[in-house]
């Protein structure tokens, strides 16, 4: 038997029933009875919902019902609930609060804030009579001009009544007064303004919800990264005990962030099957997820890079609107706010002061979204290094060079409070440029490299714990409170625990998403799932092995300190006396459960650069990411097969937003264009080449096992070094500004106006 | 989506007595009734009810109808149910029209490939995202104003597009226009007729409803394409925002007739994505005939090419764009 260990290549078990179609999504759970639920959703941007008519809805044939926004408000449930606080970093004001925090009820009465907000749901026998009948609903509206422009939301309509300037909350973090002290007394200030565009997240599989009600218990069947999370929210929103919540998690096709929060046809089937007595299915349509999954990023930074004479770096100061959309979502101000240190880049930067207004919009909310707040902050940094390198006429390694915090600086706290704990900056920089071997440029094509340098804070959710279960067969269950959403996590802790229980690892079944059987979890987010769930499964394999070791002794009648494990076999040292692993399983009465709970004394901070070349035709604007490579310090890996796939999938993520990705709406009447993949542009594997990844582990010190994560790395990197490629194929034309999404419209306009 | 019944006719025999069956099969169906064939746009039209048909009528039953032949004067025939993949693969395809064979490998991405046909791709709708989205009921929906004019119009047209602004949707047609392409069409009585690829088109100043002259309860049969003349040089270039998977912003089809001492008797230069239909560029065309076709005559016609052009509020960069790619392709053609 070969073993399974740490660092191996492994397939993916669940491969084998993805591939094959054996897979169980959300539309393969609907329940034998289930009602079927279609909502109606706001066609207007912004209008005032005179009345809603469902008469005609309710008569039509095998409708069950049809709720309004003034049925949830009578019945007193709650709303979908966000954050109350603000995140506090060094320099935040202690009496940071929101300034207006409105409402989110499932359905919106009275008002209609964006297209696609939900108005009613028709439940019906079958899903086509509930659609059928929902055309009958007849909602009257008024319409009310609209703001969809992040930039037009300051003096544009009021979104809410309650905050007449759209503003949703003022933050800010790092110290003012000294960055003004910097900027003032600096040699050279340069200043850009870099916007981070909005996107559709699009997972592949559709969001969707099967609420059921009985005895006195709910049950969701939903997709989520948080069951657990989930499960409490909703006990929030309907008033009860959390013991009376049930979710469960079956297969779950891509979420990146989004399926983190409680969305309102999530409360709306539980309510609905509540009131029907019968379990009650919303399988959202594409339709659906393009106007009303939360979106993500959407937001402008001005941003100011302070230098002195021997263009070190002295401040960065940002200035940061943020599009929190018609409602705030969950976590909607986390990502410009709690995750802003990422600012702080790599470098030796004595002063930071960043200031953020969440404003709202005529939009879908937005929410977290693959890096939530990282990517934006590192592209605004990069963005801003290469942007003063070609202001100042300094090379750009150069000034990367003479900034960058040297390993000898370790540990080292940054100016928005982060202690860093290791990292070879300077070393990993030298490396990516090393590594990176581009092909030849085409004729008559501008040849430009990019490059983006991060340091991410992750693994930052609280504790996680792990439950195994040895079986007299000697198979083993690990329960765990983390989701996976198609990153492969059952391969991944199955080869950890196979690496430390010494068998094989298809003898290891993983059990996630059913808040009933699992009785706690911190869930999946911030890249945490390995480097805190990871090691909670070591500690209960460690458990185990301790236990096993006490059957073993009693089994050879040795005393348990005596007896060694390995390999599969407690041998009693110094003897030949041993027992194997399936020999001791056999002899259990019963199963046998280990535990293992850990929390990280602190985040980890994996870390790493990107390199991207890009050959521009600039004739046409158009223009192919010729070469990419990325040298990271993940830590310990656990299995490099899944590693490259999530650099991969969020590198695709990065350079998509970079190169094509835009939610349009027009600008007169906020109506989301982008409503199909007909014009919402999502990148293709044809669109990237291969991929040179370099792996440069330092193991985190914090982690028992050195892991750091890795999930969204890819795309904290990928659009700052795409972007910053492009401008420097372009600087020749004289283009200084290029803003995401980089379509060949945007680099022609561009090379049109540096033409002029 | 509604809910449609469903005919697939089916018959034993050629294309002739197939269309009967469709004619027969059409007739007792009300007006009501659409035609599929790889179904492709069909199935967008119905997802977002653009198209709420009481019958949805196969025409992949049909035995015949996706044939490529030759005739003994060499002229080919492509049945309009052929995939988009066969004629892009098809020796006689690639042998006499590569520039047709380019134009469709290059559109939209393989998997579309092996299930769409000509005829479909010939008589997709256009995708304005106005005309997509539910919310706007614009001009050629029967409303009251062109939403584009005035809004999102990156990848609208620049010619033709003071009352619609759409672009022709079809790679294929790009190419097939600047090879003077017939269509053939049989209607519910059996008869049929032959008309212009080009003729066929319909713009916004005809009838802004539609973008073909397909009468109800006709068939699109077949594409005719002659012989070309010895010396004929061809290509078809694309220009998009992704590798694959996505229309075009700009296309360019170049057909050029090269005698004997070099100089160019007959050109043909058709730019895709430009207008309601697909834009052959006259001037471009007198630009180069009669002279001896190079990188100046290329210029001089790329530069003609665009003449006339109303661009919109955020086009303009299309100018530059098919300026470059008709100057590619003449070379490409010469090449
Ligand atoms: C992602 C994507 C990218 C694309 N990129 C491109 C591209 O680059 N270039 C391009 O040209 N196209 C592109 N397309 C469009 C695609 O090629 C067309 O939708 C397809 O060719 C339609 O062919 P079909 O056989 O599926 O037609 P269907 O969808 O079956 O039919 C289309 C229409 O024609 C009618 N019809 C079909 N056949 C006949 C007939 N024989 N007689 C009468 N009426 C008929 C139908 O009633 C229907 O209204 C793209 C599509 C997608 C989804
Ligand atoms: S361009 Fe044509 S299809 Fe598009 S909005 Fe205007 S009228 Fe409608």
């Amino acid at each position: 038997m070969e073993r399974n260990a740490i660092g191996q290549g492994l397939r993916r078990s669940e491969d084998a029933r993805f591939l094959t179609g054996s897979g169980r999504f959300l539309a393969d759970l609907v329940p034998a009875g289930a009602a079927w639920a279609e909502i109606v959703r706001s066609p207007h941007a912004h209008a005032d919902i005179v009345s809603v008519a469902t008469d005609a809805a309710r008569a039509a044939p095998g409708v069950l019902a049809v709720l309004t926004g003034a049925d949830l408000a009578a019945s007193g449930i709650g709303g979908v609930p966000a954050d109350e606080k603000l995140i506090h970093l060094p320099g935040t004001p202690e009496d940071v609060a929101f300034s207006f925090r409105p409402p989110f009820p499932a359905l919106a009465s009275g008002r209609a804030r964006f297209v696609g907000e939900p108005v009613a749901m028709v439940v019906a026998e079958t899903a086509e009579a509930a659609a059928a009948a929902a055309e009958l609903v007849a909602a009257d509206y008024r319409e009310r001009p609209a703001v969809a422009a992040t930039e037009a939301a300051q003096g544009g309509a009021a979104v809410w009544d309650e905050a007449p300037d759209n503003v949703c909350f003022r933050w800010q973090a790092g110290d003012a007064a000294a960055a003004q002290a910097a900027i003032a007394a600096a040699a050279h200030v340069v200043r850009l303004r870099v916007r981070n565009n909005r996107v559709h997240v699009g997972a592949l599989e559709t969001r969707g919800a099967i609420g059921s009600f009985a005895g006195g218990r709910f049950h969701l069947a939903t997709g989520t990264q948080m069951p657990h999370g989930l499960r409490d929210a909703l006990a929030g929103v309907f008033g009860v005990d959390k013991s009376a919540v049930h979710v469960t998690v079956a297969d779950v096709g891509g979420s990146f962030g989004i399926r983190n929060a409680l969305c309102p046809e999530q409360i709306l089937v539980l309510f609905a099957s509540r009131m029907l007595g019968r379990p009650v299915a919303w399988l959202g349509s594409r339709a659906d997820g393009f106007l009303s999954d939360y979106q993500a990023r959407d937001n402008v930074a001005d941003v100011e890079l302070a230098l002195d004479a021997d263009l070190r770096f002295t401040a960065l100061r940002v200035r940061t609107l943020a599009a929190i959309g018609a409602h705030l979502a969950p976590k909607g101000a986390l990502s410009p706010t709690a995750n802003t240190p990422a600012l702080a880049g790599v470098y030796a930067l004595p002063a930071i002061h960043v200031a953020v207004t969440g404003v709202f919009t005529n939009t879908a909310p937005t929410e977290v979204y693959r890096g939530a707040g990282r990517p934006e902050a590192v592209n605004l940094v990069e963005r801003a290094v290469d942007h003063a390198a070609r202001e100042l006429g300094i090379d750009r390694l150069e000034l990367r060079r003479r900034n960058l915090l040297a390993p000898a600086a370790m540990p080292y706290r940054t100016r928005l409070g982060l202690l860093y704990d290791s990292g070879d900056f300077p070393g990993t920089l030298a490396d990516a440029l090393a590594r990176h071997a581009p092909p030849p440029a085409p004729r008559g094509w501008l040849r430009g490299r990019g490059i983006a340098h991060y340091c991410e804070r992750v693994a930052v959710l609280g504790a996680e714990n792990a439950w195994l279960e040895l079986r007299p067969d000697g198979r083993v269950t690990l329960l765990v409170g983390t989701m996976s959403n198609g990153q492969g996590h059952q391969t991944a802790y199955a080869q950890l625990l196979a690496d430390r229980l010494g068998i094989a690892a298809d003898m290891i079944e993983v059990v996630q998403g059913d808040t009933d059987r699992i009785p706690s979890g911190g869930g999946t987010g911030g890249s945490a799932s390995l480097a805190i769930g990871g090691q909670a499964a070591a500690l209960a394999a460690a458990d185990l092995i301790a236990k096993l070791t006490e059957r073993a002794g009693e089994a050879l009648e040795a005393a348990a300190p005596d007896i060694a494990y390995a390999d599969g076999v407690f041998r009693v040292a110094g003897t030949d006396l041993s027992i194997a692993w399936h020999a001791l399983a056999a002899r259990l009465p019963e199963a046998l459960s280990a535990h293992g709970m850990w929390k990280p004394s602190g985040p980890s901070f994996p870390n790493g650069c990107h390199v991207a070349e890009v050959d521009v035709d600039p004739e046409t604007g158009a223009w192919r990411l010729a070469a990419y490579t990325m040298v990271h310090d993940f830590g310990t890996v656990v299995n490099p097969l899944l590693l490259e796939g999530q650099l991969q999938g969020g590198v695709a993520q990065g350079f998509g937003q970079a190169a094509m990705e835009q939610v349009v709406h027009d600008p007169e009447s906020a109506q989301p264009l982008t409503g199909s993949w007909m014009d919402y542009a999502m990148p293709r594997a044809d669109d990237l080449p291969g991929l040179s990844l370099v792996s440069r582990p330092t193991p985190s010190p914090l982690h028992p096992l050195g892991i750091k994560g890795a999930g969204e790395a890819g795309a904290a990197g990928a659009p700052p070094a795409v972007m910053n490629a492009l401008l420097d194929a372009l600087a020749p034309l004289g283009v200084r500004d290029l803003d995401m999404p980089a379509t060949p419209f945007a680099v022609w306009r561009a090379i049109a106006a540096a033409r002029l | 989506m509604n809910r449609f019944a469903y005919a697939s006719p089916a018959t034993v025999t050629e294309a002739a007595a197939a269309t009967g069956l469709v004619a027969e099969a059409m007739v007792t169906f009300d007006e009501s009734a659409v035609l599929k064939a790889g179904g492709i746009d069909l199935l967008d039209l119905l997802k977002l009810e653009l198209l709420t048909p009481s019958v949805v009528v196969n025409l992949r039953a049909i035995k015949g109808l996706d044939a490529i032949t030759q005739d003994a004067a060499g002229n080919v025939a492509i049945g309009a149910m052929a995939t988009l993949s066969q004629v892009a693969e098809h020796p006689l395809v690639r042998g006499s029209y590569p520039a047709l064979a380019t134009a469709i490998a290059g559109a939209a991405g393989p998997q579309l490939r092996n299930v769409a046909t000509l005829g479909g791709n010939l008589l997709q709708r256009p995708h304005c995202w106005y005309l997509r989205s539910p919310a706007h009921h614009c001009l050629r929906k029967g409303g009251g104003h062109c939403f584009a004019i005035h809004g999102e119009n990156q990848y609208h047209a620049i010619f033709d597009n003071h009352a619609c602004a759409i672009v022709h949707p079809s790679t294929a047609a790009t190419a097939l226009v600047a090879l003077n392409a017939e269509v053939e069409l049989h209607d519910a009585e059996g008869a049929t007729r032959r008309l212009p690829l080009e003729d066929f088109f319909v713009g916004p100043d005809d009838d802004i409803q539609r973008e073909n002259a397909l009468r109800p309860r006709e068939v699109l049969t077949a594409i005719h394409l002659r012989k070309p003349a010895s010396g004929t040089r061809m290509a078809h270039l694309r220009q998009g925002e992704k590798a694959g998977f996505d229309w075009p912003l700009a296309d360019v089809a170049v057909v050029l007739a090269i005698g004997p001492d070099g100089v160019c008797r007959e050109a043909s230069v058709v730019l895709g994505a430009a207008a309601p239909v697909p834009h052959r560029a006259r001037a471009a065309e007198q630009a180069l005939q009669g002279r001896h076709p190079g990188e100046a005559a290329a210029g001089d016609a790329a530069r003609a090419a665009l003449r006339g052009a109303t661009p919109l509020s955020l086009n303009a960069y299309k100018l530059a764009l098919f300026e470059t790619l008709v100057r590619r392709a003449i070379l490409a053609a010469l090449a």
